[in-house]
């Protein structure tokens, strides 16, 4: 028999440390629904969403039952529409979006990726359509999310595209000010968007994936909060042997994902993609992002060291992941959605955690500016800087970021929001110098690809 | 050469399986097959082992008692090869565990339940920690039965009785804490 502690150890990762599979996603490749008729267009979405992922929900529950680990989320990734609304105008967006949800709605799904645009070197008519329509989509559909590439290091940074989605991120919020601007937590601006990312709201099925795929996205930032609790309570550590228990428990934490995602896709018939590494935070106790940088010393998450904690945390969780699986991808990264974090919240409200904080651990392991309430008040071209800052990064590093802006109508910097559930709550951000940087989103135009880009 | 099934129970001290082997060498046998485990610092073996159709049990057990002392426990009986409450279905590998405050009857309970299943305790181990009483088994699902009933089942049954109790295929177990990632079945 196995030996008995491990047992013991992997029942109590289960029962009492908050891991299970945060996401199934998946993706469905759409491009054989082109044509001119949006009604058949949309006859065609329908009918193959509803036949791939009929069981999906079904399956994932047999899985997951079988091993007594919840599959949170499933979750469907299409290819990008912008491709399918080449020769179609704003109605056609809406349409399609309304078949997406009613899609989704009809096999089970809360949550479907995908409207998407590729622009990080121009935009097409359709991707124009696709950007237009953001504000009626995310305000009239429930389960449709949002995404527009806007960079990559091989192409440099669309700034006219930066420019245009910040008045599209005033628009959405605008659009649903009821919701306090909910409708932009559906949306993320990219830099080199991953082709495979489980989670949303960027998820999106890229190209070369095939016709349909399963992508996994794990999580256990309890898990790894409770290791790293019994490794200290064990007498003094460095920082080296912490990273060496993170990497020991993302190893575990990876194989649980790459097993259940294994035998998802098996019983489905579809090809097994990825598993996303990303450690993945709830608003729940206990599993949060911010208690793990507490646990490695940080009393105050946004203090000098965060960066450096988070680094240590990102990277050694990738290493333990890579060993458990050979088809590691997504964002694999540090994710620190401040509204979907209690503890980063906390930090926020208590004014330790701030914005440039944050873009300062994006540079180096967080995937982006996630969740980021700000003031109703801020200007298009204030919200078009932050996301050319994250760009930048992204671009000049090679690696993905993204931002996720939620201007809140009528709100001012210290506002609490609460968006319920899994979105979580959280303070209305400090903007510095809103509209200061009007003229240089203006100029538009395209920053150029970095010298790194030229790897042949 | 006839087979015999073999079970050796002792208090632990070094010099047990060297007296046992000497045994089955001086009555020209073979072992074929042997397990052994120290509990709560009592040594247990069991062992197939062959002999020349010559030998008698008791020969057997005298000669393990003057090799590896004469305390041990030796129970011998001819191996049979043919299992008549054994079941040819498929089955699947899982772990149940129970875990709750100590009283007696929690394993004959759990037991007793598999048991009306017709689930195979393959492998068990048991133990208190503190206050609880803690058993692991391996167990064989016949692949006939619904898990989610089973699993329903137990938990409500473990609730009842005032243990937790949880099925989980081994796999998971496997995935977690080996380096390869088990047998997955349609």
């Amino acid at each position: 028999m196995l030996r008995t502690d491990e047992i013991l150890s992997t029942i109590r990762m289960l029962q009492s440390e908050n891991l299970d599979v945060r996401a199934v996603t998946m993706g469905i490749d759409l491009n054989e629904c082109a044509g001119p008729d949006i009604q058949l267009v949309c006859r065609k979405i329908k009918h193959k969403i509803t036949t791939r992922a009929a069981r999906l929900v079904e399956i994932c529950n047999i899985i997951g039952g079988k091993y007594q680990i919840p599959i949170v989320n499933k979750r469907l990734a299409v290819s990008p529409i912008s491709l399918l609304l080449e020769g179609h105008s704003e109605p056609a967006a809406l349409k399609i979006a309304e078949t997406l949800d009613q899609s989704a709605t009809q096999v089970g799904i809360d949550l479907v990726g995908g409207f998407t645009a590729l622009v990080e070197r121009g935009r097409t008519p359709g991707q124009k359509v696709l950007i237009q329509s953001l504000p009626e989509v995310l305000c009239q559909t429930k389960r449709v999310c949002a995404s527009v590439n806007v960079a990559s290091t091989k192409a440099g940074i669309n700034m006219d595209a930066v420019g245009v989605m910040g008045h599209v991120i005033k628009n959405i919020a605008q659009a649903t000010k009821d919701q306090n601007g909910f409708g932009c937590a559906k949306l993320v601006v990219f830099a080199n968007i991953p082709s495979d990312n489980p989670f949303m709201a960027g998820a999106y099925m890229g190209s070369g994936q095939g016709d349909c795929v399963i992508n996994i996205g794990i999580s256990g930032p309890g898990v790894i909060k409770s290791a790293l609790q019994r490794t200290k309570a064990n007498g003094t550590v460095s920082l080296g042997e912490l990273a060496e228990q993170i990497k020991l428990t993302a190893f575990r934490v990876t194989r649980v994902g790459e097993l259940i995602g294994r035998e998802v896709a098996q019983e489905l018939k579809v090809r097994f993609g990825i598993v996303d590494l990303s450690l993945a935070p709830t608003p729940a106790v206990g599993d949060s992002i911010g208690e793990i940088l507490q646990t490695l010393g940080i009393s105050a998450v946004g203090a000098a060291g965060s960066t450096a904690a988070l680094a240590l945390l990102t990277d050694a969780v990738k290493k333990g992941g890579l060993f458990a699986s050979s088809s590691v991808g997504g964002l694999s990264g540090a994710f620190i959605p401040v509204l979907e974090d209690y503890f980063l919240a906390e930090a926020a409200r208590k004014g330790h955690l701030t914005l440039e904080k944050l873009e300062a651990m994006t540079s180096i392991c967080s995937v982006g500016l996630d969740m980021i309430l700000l003031p109703g008040n801020i200007e298009p071209s204030t919200i078009s800087g932050i996301i050319a800052d994250e760009m930048a990064i992204g671009v000049i590093n090679h690696k993905t970021t993204a931002t996720r802006l939620i201007p809140v109508p009528g709100g001012k910097s210290g506002d609490e929001i609460s968006f319920g559930g899994l979105f979580g709550a959280g303070p209305i951000m400090v903007v510095r110098d809103n509209g200061a940087n009007a003229e240089f989103i203006e100029q538009g135009g395209q920053i150029p690809a970095p010298v790194r880009s030229l790897t042949n | 050469m006839a087979q015999y099934i073999m079970s050796i129970t002792a208090q632990d001290r070094s010099g047990i399986v060297a007296g046992v082997s000497d045994a089955i060498l001086a009555l020209k046998g073979n072992l074929e097959a042997a397990s052994q485990t120290v509990h709560q610092g009592y040594f247990a073996m069991i062992l197939l082992c062959a002999f020349p159709d010559t030998i008698v049990e008791q020969e057997v057990t005298r000669l393990i008692r003057e090799k590896a002392g004469s305390d041990l426990h030796v129970f011998i009986t001819t191996y049979q090869t043919s299992w008549p409450m054994k079941t040819n279905c498929q089955t699947q590998s899982f772990i149940v565990t129970a875990v709750g405050p100590d009283k007696p009857g929690i394993l004959h309970q759990l037991s007793a339940y598999l048991a009306s299943k017709d689930i195979n305790i393959d492998d068990l181990y048991a133990c208190i920690d503190g206050n609880d009483f803690i058993v692991i088994c391996q167990v064989s699902v016949p692949s006939d039965l619904d898990i989610f009933i089973l699993q329903s089942d137990l938990d409500n049954f473990g609730k009842s009785k005032g243990f937790t109790a949880h099925m989980q295929h081994e796999n998971i177990f496997v995935a977690t804490n080996e380096l390869r990632l088990g047998k997955i079945s349609s």
